[in-house]
């Protein structure tokens, strides 16, 4: 009975250990995806600037474009992503601009903020994830 | 001498779990270095414009190295054809690409549960888009 009792422990804490390190495996794989949408993200929207502003000394990014293109490249990351599929991915742009103003930025910049809302994403009962958040920043020179 | 029987019948199901914790660590990294070949590789492709062939070439060479597995095991869809930066937001200019690596082995001691070799692989896959840098000349 006693090796019985002492075999049992060990399973326990060996299927804890292997679902922890699969879970954590998971959880980095879905913050560097996070944050490699975030980063794509930030970069693109940065493409689309204003040229007749800028011919007048004036920086001022196309907003509605950059907003385009970060729902197309949401919609279109959710298709592989490695997060759960009934997770909710909420976005958040900022821009920096002569117009929308610095805020303290030296530079012209997007600023683009990624909330995933998961389910629990460790199986053990005493670790609980349930939000991913990752952010990215492109800044152009002046 | 009763301890020892128990002992040969409860020692294989432990050490699969060692097995596997190293199995586990290894995917975990190799997954891990394809990411970054990956995204390394975009971030050259929009500067470029494409996958050129150089920019693939050095991608395929990483990826075989830390998987060990040769070209024809991947699966590449890379966008070839330039794509040009826009001033306005247009789909038709992004860069594609979808990467497939084969993970030979995810549970190890596979055959002990009964689980066949063709069963116990699969095919991770990294595919978005990216907005084309380079500019029309």
């Amino acid at each position: 009975m006693k090796v019985f009792i002492v075999f049992i422990g060990l399973f326990i804490i060996n299927v804890s250990f292997l679902s922890y390190q699969g879970d954590l495996g998971r959880y980095v794989r879905c913050q560097t995806f996070l944050k490699a949408v975030a980063e794509e993200c930030a970069a693109g929207a940065a493409l689309y600037y204003d040229e007749a502003a800028y011919s007048d000394g004036l920086f001022r990014f196309y907003y509605e474009e950059g907003r385009e293109y970060i729902d197309y490249m949401m919609e279109e990351s959710k298709r592989g992503m490695p997060l759960p599929k009934n997770s909710i991915i909420t976005y958040e742009v900022v821009f920096h601009d002569d117009y929308l103003g610095y805020e303290g930025e030296e530079n012209p910049s997007v600023t683009v903020d990624i909330t995933a809302v998961t389910g629990d994403l460790f199986h053990l009962p005493f670790l609980e994830v349930r939000e991913i958040k990752r952010a990215a920043k492109y800044e152009l020179p002046q | 001498m009763k301890q020892l029987i128990v002992l040969m019948g409860i020692l294989p199901i432990l050490l699969v779990f060692l097995l596997q914790y190293t199995l586990d660590q290894r995917n975990n990294d190799n997954i891990s270095r394809f990411q970054e070949c990956v995204y390394q590789a975009k971030e050259q492709a929009k500067q470029k414009g494409c996958f050129t062939q150089e920019i693939k070439e050095e991608m395929t060479n990483k990826i075989e190295g830390y998987f060990g597995i040769e070209e024809e095991d991947m699966v590449m869809v890379l966008e070839e054809i330039p794509q040009y930066r826009t001033s306005t937001f247009d789909q038709r200019e992004l860069i594609y690409y979808k990467v497939s690596v084969p993970i030979d082995q995810i549970m190890a001691g596979n055959r002990f549960f009964g689980i066949a070799d063709e069963e116990n692989r699969a095919m991770y896959t990294i595919e978005s888009w990216a907005a084309s840098e380079l500019i029309r000349e």
